[in-house]
């Protein structure tokens, strides 16, 4: 088996999303199964004494239930692979293909060209990113918090 | 629920824990296989790379650095948080929200942002105090927290602090005797949470040591994959070991008494603490 059959992929940015997903994974688990668990058995059962499928469940009733949850979720895990550094630079060791590379590399530069002004003010657009993020996810939680929990 | 659908559940059950199985434990494994490669593709299986370990001064020496900040962080943290937690639930308890926030907030800005702020800070440290690698307990103590904060929470909500309080103060004891010997010794398991994450933190902090040029268990593994892969390897299973460990451990000691409701809209990714992002 040659998982390298169209050039080595793994040190690209392409390369970095599956390695992102361990530990993506386990941060989707524990903010999105309290979300489950809020579930109720009965609305199952409701579901069925009114003559509903198993699609009609998912698609009426426990689907629109966990979509604010899940993309909740999903925005936290935006910003969790937006800030991450050390699996970018334990990988990468040439170039700046994301935002936190360029950061390191403005700031720290072996070579002379380091420019903390424009580590700053990407750190900052960082700030702001997350922030907006961050908002998002609140808004998303406290719908969330209506039918769950 | 019919027979059919449980069956169907099962199945389902088992399917996703084996994927997800393979998918985390695959690469461990590939890990510690590569770590007991011989020289050449032929050669036998070796323990070479392990023994090594003890015999890299650089890699010794950043591992007894990373052990002393985890043990410095966790005792700062003990200092700042347990006395600060304990006086805002007694008496301000209408600073708990902003005291949360303030908490909660390492977790939501990159480390790397935290290193752009924090990099002139050390310049000046380094120059005129101390250039030590165990400054960086002072960053650490705020990596870790959101994460300190959670578990000594779910320890202070689980006992009635104002009437251990009152009751001790009515006979007689000063303020000091009514958090070391009273409230403390009631959660200690949360104090153990707290501090088994706040090492798991540490160890695994790569960002903020390596930019600011410092040495520590991760970025001598990185610096040493480039020099010596199978050494790395070994040292990254090795310390792997060590969290999951430590995760064990906060398993069977970490639950608290009663069980209490982690209140919405803030993430608890506890277990996301341990490793490098």
């Amino acid at each position: 088996m040659t998982i390298y059959a169209n050039g080595v992929w793994l040190y690209q940015l392409r390369g970095l999303a599956p390695v992102y997903t361990y530990f993506q994974i386990p941060l989707m688990v524990l903010v999105f199964l309290p979300a489950l668990d809020g579930i109720r058995p009965q609305w199952r059962e409701a579901t069925e004494s009114l003559g509903g499928g198993t699609w009609h469940y998912w698609r009426y009733i426990a689907g629109p239930l966990l979509a604010p949850a899940f993309f909740g979720g999903t925005l936290l895990l935006f910003a969790n692979a937006f800030s991450a550094y050390a699996t970018a630079a334990a990988l990468i060791n040439q170039g700046s293909i994301i935002a936190s590379l360029l950061i390191a590399n403005t700031l720290t530069s072996e070579v002379g060209l380091a420019s903390p002004g424009i580590a700053s003010a990407l750190a900052l657009v960082m700030v702001v990113l997350v922030a907006i993020v961050m908002v998002l996810y609140t808004v998303l939680q406290r719908r969330t918090s209506r039918w769950l929990q | 629920m019919s027979r059919n659908r449980r069956l169907k559940l099962q199945i389902f059950r088992v399917a996703v824990f084996l994927v997800l199985g393979a998918f985390f434990l695959v690469p461990i494994g590939a890990m510690f296989e590569f770590s007991t490669r011989g020289v050449t593709e032929e050669a036998p299986r070796t323990l070479n790379a392990w023994l090594t370990i003890a015999q890299t001064p650089d890699l010794v020496a950043a591992i007894f650095a990373s052990l002393a900040l985890a043990v410095l962080t966790s005792l700062g943290m003990l200092l700042l948080l347990v006395p600060t937690m304990i006086w805002v639930r007694l008496r301000l308890p209408h600073l708990s929200r902003v005291i949360e926030f303030l908490c909660l907030l390492p977790l939501t800005i990159p480390a790397i942002v935290l290193v752009a702020g924090l990099a002139p800070i050390y310049l000046w440290m380094n120059l005129n105090i101390s250039d030590s690698i165990l400054t960086l307990a002072f960053v650490y103590l705020i990596l870790v927290l959101p994460y300190a904060y959670r578990a000594l929470y779910t320890g202070l909500a689980a006992i009635d602090v104002k009437t251990l309080a009152e009751a001790a103060r009515s006979l007689g004891a000063n303020w000091g005797t009514v958090m070391l010997r009273v409230i403390v010794p009631n959660m200690s398991v949360a104090i153990l949470n707290a501090c088994l994450l706040s090492v798991a933190v540490v160890l695994g902090e790569f960002t903020i040591a390596n930019l600011l040029n410092y040495v520590n268990l991760q970025v001598a593994i990185a610096l040493l994959g480039r020099a010596n892969a199978t050494v790395s390897i070994a040292v990254a299973v090795a310390s792997l070991m060590f969290a999951f460990i430590l995760l064990v451990i906060l398993s069977f000691f970490g639950r608290p008494r009663t069980r209490v409701e982690p209140e919405p809209g803030i993430p608890f990714p506890g277990l996301t603490a341990g490793g490098p992002r």
